[in-house]
């Protein structure tokens, strides 16, 4: 399966899927990678859709916030239901992710981020 | 009454395993956050195994539940005594920029209690998660 991206102006939008998860981790890190290596570098995660996330799952997310901000970019997340939001405070990444309510939040800081 | 679900590790399986068990707890009287954290925490340790028991390859993990008194007792085991063993006490904080290391944090903090024993050849997980009056 592979990742859905849309472009909104400097910031690419990219929807995860309703699991993210081991089965597919390998895959979604080196999707991600060739996206930054491309000059994606300002990445939302949009995970309104995503209903449930292992620990393999959030290494990916790591990963993507690591290539981008090594390639000067940034990575943010969105739309995270009360589960994933509960995990994602839980393994302390909200120390490491800006974290918006909607899509359109996110967007909006990342490209003030990307125009700076 | 025990029941008993014996997996096939292929990528689908985990997730159909996942669902099953998220089911049986919230049938059992778990609320729907204390069920999503122990789907979390049996994902978790199948996971393990998936890596340190059968390096990726194939396999077979059985799961067990069943409740005893107000709690939801869980078993996952697989047929390699060497797996990694895991001390549940140790302090599991993780660094926010790495990206391993966050499994047995999740399990040792969403279920009331987890030991991994070697038993008859078989490593066993043992998760116990108490059901909310």
């Amino acid at each position: 399966m592979h990742l859905q991206r849309f472009e909104n102006g400097t910031v690419d939008v990219i929807r995860l899927p309703q699991r993210l998860t081991m089965a597919d981790a390998a895959t979604y890190r080196h999707e991600i990678r060739d996206l930054v290596d491309e000059g994606h570098t300002h990445l939302v995660m949009e995970m309104g859709d995503v209903q449930f996330v292992d620990s393999s799952g959030l290494s990916v997310l790591v990963s993507a916030i690591k290539a981008a901000r090594s390639a000067g970019g940034e990575v943010v997340l969105s739309g995270l239901t009360p589960q994933v939001q509960a995990l994602v405070e839980l393994t302390r990444l909200h120390h490491l992710f800006e974290i918006f309510a909607d899509e359109q939040s996110a967007v909006l800081f990342l490209d003030s981020r990307a125009a700076a | 009454m025990k029941q008993l679900l014996l997996i096939n590790l292929k990528p689908d399986n985990i997730p159909r395993a996942a669902d099953w068990i998220e089911s049986i707890c919230r049938s059992e009287g778990l609320p729907e956050m204390d069920s999503y954290q122990v789907k979390t925490c049996v994902v978790e340790a199948i996971n393990n195994a998936v890596e340190h028991a059968y390096g990726f390859g194939k396999g077979t993990i059985n799961i067990g539940l069943w409740k005893e008194g107000r709690q939801m007792m869980i078993e996952i085991s697989n047929d390699n005594e060497n797996s990694q063993s895991v001390d549940f006490a140790q302090d599991a904080e993780p660094v926010p920029e790495s990206e391993r290391g966050r499994g047995w944090l999740i399990i040792k903090s969403w279920v009331d209690d987890a030991v991994m024993k070697r038993r008859g050849g078989r490593t066993v997980v043992r998760l116990t998660k108490r059901i909310p009056i």
